[in-house]
């Protein structure tokens, strides 16, 4: 029953938390300067060609929303869709329905951030370990010092670079684009690195910890080899904390590559997002707004239902389902 | 649960099973990730690059309607559409498209179009003249239903093309179809009326909103006709694969009429962000793309480099750079000699060695239009501007509020550079207001508060001729507007929103106002483009033209800055390229590659 109750308490708290996030979505959408229309005749290339005479005909929703249908009841007629998967037409892709958007794009961002998370805990465990066994050494310091630069690099610094060296110079990748699995590579690459200094320094500090722990000092006691000690006994343990870390960020590239999805010219959901709140297309915007905040929503509640599976201490406390009885 | 939770297992135990979870999710993803596999990256990813793939570079493409003002209405009329007739090499002409032959009656208002009989869709079907009687239906049909009710972007119509009750008809004022000049006679015969003689129609027919549409399937697929595989076109080339903000594939359309004469097997056009074009160049060099449009910068390298330089094409004189002054409550800029003084203090010369390929731009109207002379220039004075400014009352600019350009593009390099001319010419303060593209389209139309005082900064591309030039940029109309006082402006812009008129009552009341308080040169523009039109003879229209192009020069409304040219870089294999300075560019049935 306590799971029942914890998970029916949490999809209140996320159906809440979706409906204020759309409301401040639409909020700062009608808040945002200028219009759909306006910027449309302003920013498509030679735009100026035209328009001349037609003001009038200029950001007509009439179609959808009725001749003179008040702000907020725009809002519900679209959340009345929402509520169905059913986001309507986007504005700026007008043949395209917003949740055949997603649908098309999201594989193609969640692609490139499970492979970055993939490659960035592959980078950053051995790095991890290499360091805590080298504790206070200066390759421990040294390892830490990159790992902080990396963190520090932003990804779209990183895939600018990566263009540079790879595409300009070496002329080995291309320079972008979304044609076949060679164009995963540098993507990938460029998101990969600050997770995995992330990672590194969360596998350090946990390994540190298990080192410390009595029963590896017993397992070596006992005797045993101390590579099969610290893989089998110290470093399984170490890296159940990285379920709360990676999880998140899982989260956070999946909705968040808009940059790299930019620079390097692939048409993943971010670039859809960034393009939808510059061009105030009010369907795509609040389609996308609320299926990022679903997925943060989502990863959050797996990663503390598995957290919980791992530590009954955090299953407890976080589901609060005994209290009181 | 609480039951189990009290019994948990050991941490190894809970470990294996965390081990064997993610192990299944794996799996899943592992699953469904082959599943999409094909997918991902698009229909045809592994199609070869033969020797006839071209690949080339654009910007992204949203819609293919060519009746909605969206960039991808000049890829179509690139060679996806064919309209009636197309532009000829140089774009000053036009030659024989969908209708093979065309007869103009004596008073140049009626247009008799014969079709021809092999023109088809790339579904078989044969283009009739229905087609283009239904297509333009739908373009004049006011934006509520108009494009099947599914964009919601501006029509792209060009007022000044002409077509008799095509202006009233999508403002709502004419309801009756039968009154507009657009009638197909059988199959293979249309016929266009224009309320005016106008000698510039068949160019304006070159217009992608001019292109017709498949509306069998436009009509039966409002929502989806533009997704491939629905897709059908006319052109010699059509749509097989379309990924928004990715890319477009182009093949041959098979049933073209002359077929013989496309050249390409496949096109792979990229559609690449104007925030990404800082890397387009790499993708260029790194043969990712043989045809891309080139930035200052890159133009800059490309010229010093050797190799490069031969790859580098020019489309001179292709747009011009403008100020427009902006209205504010202050009163400084309602002052012509204020206006004027500005625009005399600019150092146009200073400012075209800014960038490559700029001249000065000593007129609205550009020096490739036939018939231009300098007389219509302006002479920079800045000795005259500041007696100008000393006479409207701020001498040596003092007392002048700041003079600020309003800017909504990323690039501020030439308006950085005229507001350093205005300092240094006049000593006044000037200052560059760069905003987000959303501020930008609010900012320009309204009344700046306080002492904010300035222009906004814009740029025109057109057709090289005197009813473009003076007739539909900057239009008699727009300089009407423009010329309205404040307090004038705003009233009329309230009009303009307002849901509850009628459209012909809309159209009345905003006319009055126009006829009421816009300046009088600006109505005086307005009479002589309107005389021209009329003008049979090509002369005294031409002299007219000039009249009012002058007259509109000397309100400074409008403030020619300069002539940009337009920059390619196209791989030596690209053969066949006819650049001409239309937004289009250039059309592709003429390409091929060689070795």
């Amino acid at each position: 029953m306590g799971l029942a109750v914890y998970l029916g308490k949490r999809a209140v708290r996320l159906v809440l938390s979706l409906i204020a996030v759309s409301i401040l979505t639409f909020t700062l959408l009608q808040l945002a300067p200028g219009n759909f229309a306006d910027l449309q005749r302003v920013n498509s290339g030679a735009t100026n060609f035209g328009g001349v005479g037609t003001e009038s005909m200029v950001g007509e929703l009439e179609s959808r929303y009725g001749a003179d249908v008040p702000v907020w009841k725009q809002y519900l007629i679209f959340m009345k869709g929402a509520v169905v998967w059913d986001f309507g037409p986007s504005y700026k892709y007008a043949s395209r329905n917003v949740q055949d958007i997603i649908s098309e794009a999201f594989p193609v961002s969640a692609t490139l951030a499970l492979l970055a998370v993939l490659l960035a805990l592959l980078i950053a465990v051995p790095i991890g370990v290499f360091a805590a066994l080298r504790q206070n050494t200066k390759t421990d310091h040294a390892t830490m010092f990159a790992v902080t630069l990396g963190h520090a690099l932003p990804s779209y610094l990183t895939a600018a670079f990566m263009i540079l060296l790879f595409s300009a110079t070496l002329k080995l990748l291309p320079s972008g684009g979304w044609n076949g699995p060679e164009d995963l590579i540098l993507p990938v690459l460029a998101l990969s690195l600050g997770p995995a200094a992330v990672l590194a320094r969360y596998v350090r500090s946990s390994m540190l910890e298990t080192l410390r722990e009595e029963y590896v000092t017993a397992a070596l006691a006992k005797g045993g080899p101390r590579r099969t000690v610290i893989i089998r006994h110290a470093l399984r343990n170490s890296l159940i904390p990285l379920v709360t870390v990676a999880g998140p960020l899982l989260a956070a590239l999946m909705t968040g590559t808009v940059f790299v999805e930019a620079l390097l010219r692939i048409p993943g959901l971010g670039l859809y997002f960034a393009n939808a709140a510059a061009s105030r297309d009010m369907p795509l915007l609040m389609g996308t707004a609320m299926f990022f905040a679903l997925i943060l929503m989502v990863t959050n509640l797996v990663v503390d239902l598995i957290y919980g599976l791992l530590d009954p201490r955090i299953r407890t406390v976080g589901g609060g389902s005994h209290d009181g009885h | 649960m609480a039951k189990r939770a009290s019994s948990v297992p050991p941490v190894g135990q809970t470990r294996r099973d965390f081990l064997r979870l993610s192990g299944l999710t794996m799996a899943a993803i592992g699953g469904s990730w082959s599943l999409t596999g094909c997918g991902l990256f698009g229909d045809d990813s592994k199609a070869a690059d033969g020797q006839s793939t071209l690949k080339i570079d654009y910007v992204p493409v949203e819609v293919l309607d060519p009746q909605v003002i969206t960039n991808g209405m000049w890829i179509l009329s690139r060679g996806i559409s064919e309209g009636l007739v197309a532009q000829n090499e140089k774009g000053d002409g036009v030659l024989p498209a969908v209708a093979s032959e065309w007869k103009v009656s004596d008073d140049h208002l009626t247009y008799t179009f014969t079709l021809r009989d092999n023109a088809q869709w790339s579904d078989g079907k044969p283009v009739v003249a229905q087609d283009f009687e239904r297509t333009y239906k739908r373009l004049f049909t006011p934006a509520a239903t108009s494009a099947g009710g599914t964009t919601l972007g501006a029509n792209s119509y060009q007022v000044s093309t002409g077509i008799k009750g095509g202006k009233d008809f999508l403002a709502g004022v004419l309801t009756d179809w039968s009154k507009v000049g657009v009638k197909a006679n059988g199959d293979h015969e249309l016929v266009l009326t224009l309320s005016n003689p106008n000698p510039d129609f068949l160019l304006a027919l070159t217009h992608p909103a001019m292109l017709p549409l498949p509306m069998d399937l436009v009509e039966s697929k409002p929502k989806d006709w533009q997704n491939p595989p629905n897709y059908v076109s006319n052109g010699p080339y059509t749509v097989t694969e379309w990924v928004p903000n990715s890319k477009l594939i182009l093949v041959p359309n098979e049933k073209y009429w002359d077929r013989g004469n496309v050249k390409l097997g496949r096109i792979q056009v990229n559609l690449v962000e104007p925030s990404a074009a800082a890397t387009a160049t790499v993708a260029y060099e790194n043969g990712e793309t043989d045809l891309v449009q080139l930035a200052g910068p890159d133009v800059l390298r490309f010229q010093k480099d050797a190799n490069l330089s031969k790859e580098l094409k020019q489309t001179e004189n292709y747009s011009i750079l403008y100020l427009a002054k902006l209205r504010s409550q202050h009163p400084a800029m309602e002052d012509v000699r204020v206006r004027k003084a500005l625009s005399l203090a600019l150092d146009r010369k200073t400012l075209a060695g800014v960038q490559p390929g700029q001249e000065p731009g000593v007129s609205l109207v550009t020096s490739r239009t036939g018939g231009w002379d300098a007389s219509l220039g302006i002479k920079e004075d800045v000795a005259e501007a500041k007696r100008l400014l000393a006479e409207a009352g701020y001498p040596n600019g003092q007392g002048l509020p700041p003079v600020r350009i309003l800017v909504g593009v990323p690039d501020t390099t030439l308006a950085d550079a005229m507001v350093d001319s205005w300092t240094k010419q006049l000593g006044i303060k000037a200052s560059v207001d760069h905003v987000e593209s959303g501020v930008y389209t609010e900012r320009r139309w309204q009344v700046q508060k306080g002492n904010y005082i300035g222009f906004y900064y814009g740029t025109f591309a057109g057709l090289p001729t005197w009813p473009t030039m003076v007739g539909s940029l900057w239009s008699p109309k727009n300089v009407q507007e423009i010329s309205l006082p404040s307090d004038q402006w705003q009233k009329y812009q309230s009009v303009q929103e307002d849901k509850n008129l009628k459209p012909a009552d809309k159209t009345a009341q905003l006319d009055a106002i126009l006829a009421g308080h816009a300046s009088k040169p600006a109505r005086e523009i307005s009479a002589l483009v309107d005389k021209a039109n009329t003008e049979a003879d090509d002369a005294k229209r031409m002299e007219l033209y000039k009249q009012a192009a002058k007259l509109r020069e000397e309100q400074y409304l409008y403030l020619p800055v300069l002539w940009l040219s337009l920059f390619h870089a196209v791989k030596p294999k690209v053969q066949g390229l006819q650049l001409r300075a239309y937004p289009d560019y250039f059309y592709l049935k003429s390409l091929s590659v060689g070795s």
